[in-house]
């Protein structure tokens, strides 16, 4: 597929690159025209240097030709203005935008963009992820799903952490099943108080999972 | 100025031509109300300003409900960046169904964005070439 990447710096290189690894025909506009060359250099991509939101710098990048455009400039409004004139006065299929205002991501769609993303919205997810499966160490779920065995990890920042197992209030329905502890596996009966980096395994209804998941957490 | 109608007008981007317009339309009593991101920009109204100022983002529409848009009869767009021109512009005539926008673009090469949307443009450089035929040659054509 022919690509053409307006804008974006980090990203710009990230996605040229995977795209160009993929066997994909990727040409890069840039603002910045040390990046431009940096890019084309490093990628083996086509470079142009230019404002991206006007039509004879889309034009000179061979835009009729392509067949998805991806707008990643770090304005909202100059990635929609690439996205109409991509679609208005070349013809262009795909055409994507990143976008910083997570409202945009359904106005952008109304406006005729086929793909919006906001960077923000997912950047966060991403990192609330990274952050969870620190010491949500394995999910499994069983039973259709309505039962759910996850093993955490205690952190010193956990809510459980040098507490009493009986004095946390656990949801209804939920079985503590064993915790591991320096590479033994000790019966939840017999465990008096979690310390940290106990490996401590849950099983809860589905509908208590939040809750199991927020004695672990630390927020 | 059409009749005596008094309209609900939202003025985007309080520049010279931004100001004048909501000065102006202020004084023929319509409803004005005028946001620019930047509130020093509004020491360019008129003392005798009648309207509403909103210090915001014109291309958020957080912002752009804040003031009613959806009960707007004209939408004057005028900020100095053209993307942000079209961003807005698209978003009063398309999302909101206002019944007059009128955008205002330095490059005209960028009109296509608003083809076929309802959007009206106005291109200073364009008016100032009229202007300039009829100044040095003449209205006979």
């Amino acid at each position: 597929m022919k690509v053409l990447i307006v804008g974006g710096h980090h990203k710009a290189s990230f996605l040229a690159k995977s795209l160009k690894d993929n066997g994909h025909k990727v040409t890069v506009i840039n603002k910045d025209k040390v990046w431009v060359k940096y890019l084309a250099h490093t990628h083996g991509v086509t470079g142009v240097f230019g404002d991206g939101s006007k039509p004879f710098i889309l034009r000179d990048a061979g835009a009729e030709e392509m067949d998805t455009i991806i707008a990643l400039s770090n304005r909202d409004a100059s990635n929609l203005v690439v996205c109409k004139l991509a679609k208005k006065l070349f013809n262009i299929k795909n055409t994507f935008a990143i976008v910083n205002d997570p409202n945009n991501v359904k106005i952008f769609k109304k406006l005729g963009v086929d793909k919006v993303i906001s960077s923000n919205e997912i950047m966060s997810d991403m990192i609330e992820y990274e952050v969870l499966i620190d010491n949500l160490v394995n999910y499994m779920p069983m039973e259709n799903e309505k039962i759910i065995v996850t093993e955490y990890i205690v952190d010193v920042r956990s809510f459980v952490a040098n507490k009493k197992t009986g004095e946390i209030k656990w949801p209804q329905d939920t079985v503590i099943a064993y915790v591991i502890r320096d590479e033994k596996i000790i019966n939840a009966c017999s465990v008096e108080e979690f310390l940290v980096a106990d490996r401590v395994v849950v099983l809860s209804t589905k509908e208590n999972f939040e809750t199991v998941k927020k004695l672990f957490y630390w927020r | 100025m059409k009749k005596d109608r008094k309209d609900t007008v939202l003025v985007v981007g309080c520049g010279r031509f931004g100001s004048t317009v909501a000065n102006r339309l202020s004084e023929k009593n319509n409803n004005v109300t005028i946001i620019d991101i930047d509130q020093s920009n509004f020491r360019k109204l008129s003392p005798s300003y009648g309207g509403l100022t909103k210090e915001g983002d014109g291309g958020d529409i957080d912002v752009l409900e804040s003031v009613g848009i959806e009960k707007t009869d004209i939408v004057i767009v005028a900020t100095d960046d053209d993307d942000t021109n079209i961003m807005v512009g698209a978003i009063a005539k398309d999302i909101y169904k206002v019944d007059e926008v009128v955008v205002r673009l330095f490059d005209p090469s960028k009109d296509v964005c608003l083809s076929r949307s309802g959007v009206k443009v106005i291109y200073p450089a364009v008016l100032s070439y009229n202007e300039f035929e009829r100044l040095a040659y003449g209205e006979e054509e």
